[in-house]
């Protein structure tokens, strides 16, 4: 019986014969369809989940939720879960091979593995590889301390990772000391969107942001959308601005240029006190820096000399013109930066963007004029600036091989007209907390480093953007201290990470993995690199909620807990991930079972504990829980005694909250809710930091990773290194052979996105209505041109011979130059029958390899030029995707 | 003052060892000390627990420092490293670096 037979009218029949032994409860919890994680509550009756909403209690969706969130039921209940443990009889691996799943018991299965890490402990435990994914990222935390525990360097967040934000990350770190950017929604005017779909759908804080920017909209917010799609943001904005992929460094760049030399919308006091731009750069690029104290210098125009930056007689510093330092003639900051900015004029971006230069200069206008340098706004009765005006990017912006400089480029803007964490300008999410009212925690603060610059507070992994780490010699599989401003390594998976290890003679290889929820052959590029690279490890174990496409390389299956059987004491934690920003409350949920476990299913977390428990690493892994998760004091977990997740939650809790409320509390109340100050939502003018316009550190960083590299004859183009943001073609860009004439990009769907969506069948439902969630995106125009009629089946292939098929879509939505496609679809495991067939695998045309990565911060390239032809073959096995065509 | 100092996570890999045993005739600071094992265990140990090498340093954003089991930050690193508790022979002092570089 399932869930609709069992629960259907006649429940309410059965309620009133004996209520005396009737459950019926509300349990607060947290989702994880998608990373999101916003806050949900779970209806439950007679131990049976029937129905799940929106937690009105936290911040963290305010009682609303997404498509996806009230579909989480059906991944409860689905039938086609894991329900036992599994070991493969076949040992002949590679896709769509079947592996000839046997059952076994936990016991079995748990002892071969302790077994063999036991025996990799002893030989090199770096050659253990730990495999996680986004959409479990805030349930992963015990992974990375296991990691630590067992002494591997090598984890990674697979596809989720690599093609979520190298670029859009570490800007949002090193700019606004957090993952990542919004609009001030409540008070900004004028929002201006790079390929970025914020409030408008999937991604960090999915739900409250939709219900910030909805309400931003209805009261009068401007929205220009600048994006090769007119699809979940730009078809609710007042504008749409058709842009080639890739090519958002040069609008931006072009739009700063019109800021800065035409229009002279600068707000000089902001540059002065809150950026570098007023530091003098020498002619190789450097600072000028002071001989005693080794602090960069800035010209005073009062007193006509060089001062320390942050000398008390240096109010006012030069912006422009050239001054003597140390016997050389240097030039501030931005100086140089606005003759940089010179090349990049309209007429230019226009041919490199197909944005008219028209519209390039007047939303550079509109924008500057929309930022009201120099006004001032009384909040909390206190004086703050006013620039409602902001310039955001996201995963269209930084899916490129110059994702760093795209990313740059378009918050270059902002910074010009100072409208960063400010009242209505752009926001991080939320760098700055000084805790709960009664114990002072969580707090964090971004602090300056010697050059005044700064550094995060908080960060999602201990790799932070800046100050970059000292480049070295890598010793960990993806070359992660090598390139210190990335996050997440392709090279983990590319077809050519034998030779990159060779390069630096890596003295090991890996030999075994343990997967968590990821299925890397759909998610990072295409299968056959990946594939390449799974099938050189010894052993794999997976857990997963399903058998998929990765499982045809797995040795043992672990069936795993779903979200809502977990305790989880931090799932928005840190804030800077998933919370909104601007004003507001501070929410800190937990995430606990809903329902107990049933079969022989259990939680990830709690098997990863007790295998680091029966390895004898009890000691090291609960040092590093109490590291990572900053436990101290009483609630220091004892390195000498053996916990459980239920008690480390509770730790944890107690930590932060008192210890009057530990996990028993939050089980109890779901949330903990506090008001946030003004000087959190509003930062930037209350701390003494200053952000780089002017990227010098870029400079040192390429003369040392360049050196290590050159040592190990790995080419390194140091182009990507400038300190001014640049726009660099990618791959794609250069492609000449005019058959391959269109670009192809993938995008986020609003409901298969991020997660086990795709076998949902609500979710796949509602995609099936949508007309573009299944097939190709192309422009109706650039179709008929080819001969295309709506519906057809066409290939698409890359210059490297690399196709997939699907049916397309004519539409005006679409860029000429350009086809769009939805999700990470197209999947053909036949244990997920929902997903099976539907949509196209857009991630097999990827190259994954070392030409196709930033060589500044490791980013794969995530779009490639096509060519388009009529499928010879327009059958049956195409049907399901035409399902909900209009 | 006597103190017992251990090393955990990567960091042991760079003392070489997981224990020290040291004694000082007052107690140090926090920062005195982590000087103290620079100068023991050679620039490679301060580069990997200091962010900057200017003074005054700060500690990286994946160092932890426990001092008596409470969690030490930039803020202390001038107070004195706290005496021993009553049940303990002295002062115990674990530094723990998660891996600067993770993520894959």
């Amino acid at each position: 019986m399932n869930v609709h037979q069992k629960y259907g009218p006649q429940i309410w029949e059965d309620k009133k014969r004996d209520p005396k032994n009737w459950e019926d409860e509300w349990i607060p919890s947290a989702c994880t369809i998608c990373y999101g994680g916003c806050s949900i509550q779970a209806h439950r009756v007679n131990g049976t989940v029937i129905k799940i909403e929106g937690n009105p209690k936290s911040p963290i969706g305010s009682g609303r939720l997404c498509a996806k969130g009230i579909s989480g039921i059906m991944l409860l209940y689905d039938p086609n879960r894991l329900n036992t443990p599994l070991r493969r009889t076949n040992p002949n691996k590679g896709i769509n091979v079947d592996p000839g799943w046997k059952p076994i018991s936990w016991d079995e299965a748990l002892d071969e593995v302790v077994t063999r890490l036991k025996k990799l402990h002893v030989e090199d435990p770096r050659q253990l590889v730990l495999q996680v994914t986004t959409t479990l990222a805030p349930s992963s935390l015990v992974f990375f301390p296991f990691g630590w525990a067992f002494g591997t360097p090598n984890m990674w967040v697979a596809g989720g990772g690599v093609h979520c934000g190298n670029g859009a990350h570490a800007s949002g770190g090193i700019t606004h000391a957090s993952w990542s950017i919004v609009p001030d929604f409540k008070h900004c005017n004028y929002a201006l969107y790079f390929g970025a779909s914020k409030g408008h759908g999937a991604g960090h804080v999915g739900t409250p942001n939709i219900t910030l920017a909805a309400d931003a909209r209805e009261r009068g917010m401007h929205m220009v959308v600048v994006d090769p799609m007119c699809n979940f943001a730009a078809a609710k904005a007042d504008e749409w601005v058709p842009i080639r992929p890739g090519t958002d460094a040069a609008m931006a760049l072009a739009m700063a240029n019109c800021l800065v030399n035409e229009f002279r919308i600068v707000d000089t006091e902001y540059l002065r006190t809150k950026t570098n731009a007023v530091y003098l750069i020498r002619p190789d690029g450097t600072y000028a820096r002071d001989p005693r104290s080794g602090k960069p210098l800035v010209w005073d125009d009062n007193s006509g000399a060089t001062k320390p930056y942050d000398d008390p007689g240096a109010k006012h510093a030069a912006l422009e013109g050239m001054y003597q330092a140390n016997g050389e003639s240097c030039q501030p900051a931005f100086a140089r930066l606005k003759e940089h900015l010179k090349k990049y004029t309209p007429k230019r971006a226009e041919e490199i963007t197909g944005v008219p230069a028209e519209t390039i200069r007047r939303v550079a206008r509109e924008f500057g004029e929309a930022a009201r340098v120099g006004s001032t706004i009384v909040i909390d009765g206190v004086t703050l600036p006013y620039r409602p005006a902001s310039a955001i990017f996201f995963r269209g912006a930084q899916g490129h091989k110059n994702s760093m400089h795209n990313c740059f480029a378009v918050d270059l803007l902002n910074h010009i007209v100072g409208c960063a964490d400010v009242v209505g300008g752009t926001l991080g999410f939320n760098p700055v907390c000084y805790g709960h009212p009664e114990t002072g925690r969580p707090h964090y603060v971004p602090r300056a480093d010697r050059d005044g610059l700064m550094a995060t507070g908080v960060w999602m992994l201990p790799h932070v953007p800046y100050p970059p780490a000292e480049p070295r010699r890598p010793d960990s599989l993806g070359f992660i201290e090598l390139f210190a401003l990335s996050h997440v390594s392709p090279i983990m998976a590319s077809s050519d990470q034998e030779q990159c290890w060779q390069k630096f003679k890596l003295p090991y290889r890996p030999k075994m993995m343990i997967n968590y929820g990821a299925n890397s052959i759909m998610s990072v590029g295409n299968k056959d690199a990946v594939a390449a690279s799974l099938k050189t490890y010894d052993f794999i174990v997976s857990f997963d909620i399903f058998l998929n496409e990765f499982s045809d390389f797995a040795d043992i299956i672990l069936p795993d807990a779903c979200y809502l059987e977990v305790v989880d004491p931090r799932p928005n934690f840190p804030f800077i991930f998933n919370h909104p920003a601007g004003e507001g409350e501070w929410g800190w949920p937990i995430r606990q079972p809903v329902v107990q476990p049933t079969h022989d299913r259990r939680s990830a977390r709690d098997v990863m504990l007790q295998l680091a428990y029966r390895l004898g690493l009890g000691a090291e892994i609960n040092m590093a829980l109490n590291s990572y998760y900053g436990l101290d004091g009483p609630e220091m977990l004892d390195p000498s005694k053996v916990y459980t997740m239920e008690e480390i939650a509770d730790r944890d809790l107690k930590h932060n909250f008192g210890p009057e409320r530990g996990l028993a509390w939050f089980k109890e109340h779901g949330v903990i809710t506090w008001p946030k100050r003004v000087d959190e939502v509003y930062w930037r003018p209350f701390l003494d930091v200053r952000i780089p316009i002017y990227h010098e550190y870029l400079i040192d960083l390429v003369q040392r990773t360049g050196s290590i590299c050159r040592e190990a004859g790995l080419r390194l183009d140091p182009s990507y290194y400038g300190p001014c943001p640049e726009w660099l073609p990618c791959p794609s860009h250069e492609v000449t052979d005019p058959d391959f004439d269109l670009f192809a990009f993938y995008y986020r769907d609003a409901v298969q996105c991020n997660g086990f969506t795709m076998e949902n069948p609500w979710l796949d439902e509602a995609a099936r209505i949508d007309p573009y969630s299944y097939r190709i995106a192309i422009n109706a125009d650039t179709a008929r041109r080819k001969g295309l009629a709506d519906n057809d089946v066409v290939w698409l292939q890359t210059v490297t011979g690399r196709r997939v098929a699907g049916r397309i879509k004519l539409t005006q939505a679409v860029h000429p130059e350009a086809v769009g496609i939805a999700a990470c679809a197209g999947h053909w495991s036949k244990h997920q029958p929902i997903a099976q067939g539907k949509g196209v695998f857009f991630n097999d045309l990827l190259e994954v390899d070392f030409e196709h990565t930033s060589p500044v911060n490791l980013n794969l390239d995530l779009c490639t030029k096509v060519k388009v032809t009529r499928h010879e073959d327009q059958g049956e096995q195409y049907t399901a995707v035409v399902i909900g065509q209009a | 003052m006597n103190m017992r100092v251990l090393f955990m996570g990567v960091i042991a890999n760079f003392t070489g060892e997981r224990e020290l045993a040291l004694s000082f005739n007052s107690a140090p600071t926090v920062r005195g000390l982590l000087d103290e094992l620079e100068r023991h265990y050679g620039s490679e140990f301060g580069a990997r627990v200091f962010r900057t090498s200017s003074t005054p340093r700060l500690l990286q954003m994946y160092t932890r420092i426990f001092v008596n089991g409470n969690l030490v930050g930039n803020e202390d690193l001038d107070k004195p490293v706290s005496a021993a508790p009553a049940d303990k022979p002295s002062s115990e002092v674990l530094v723990y670096l998660l891996p600067a570089a993770c993520g894959g």
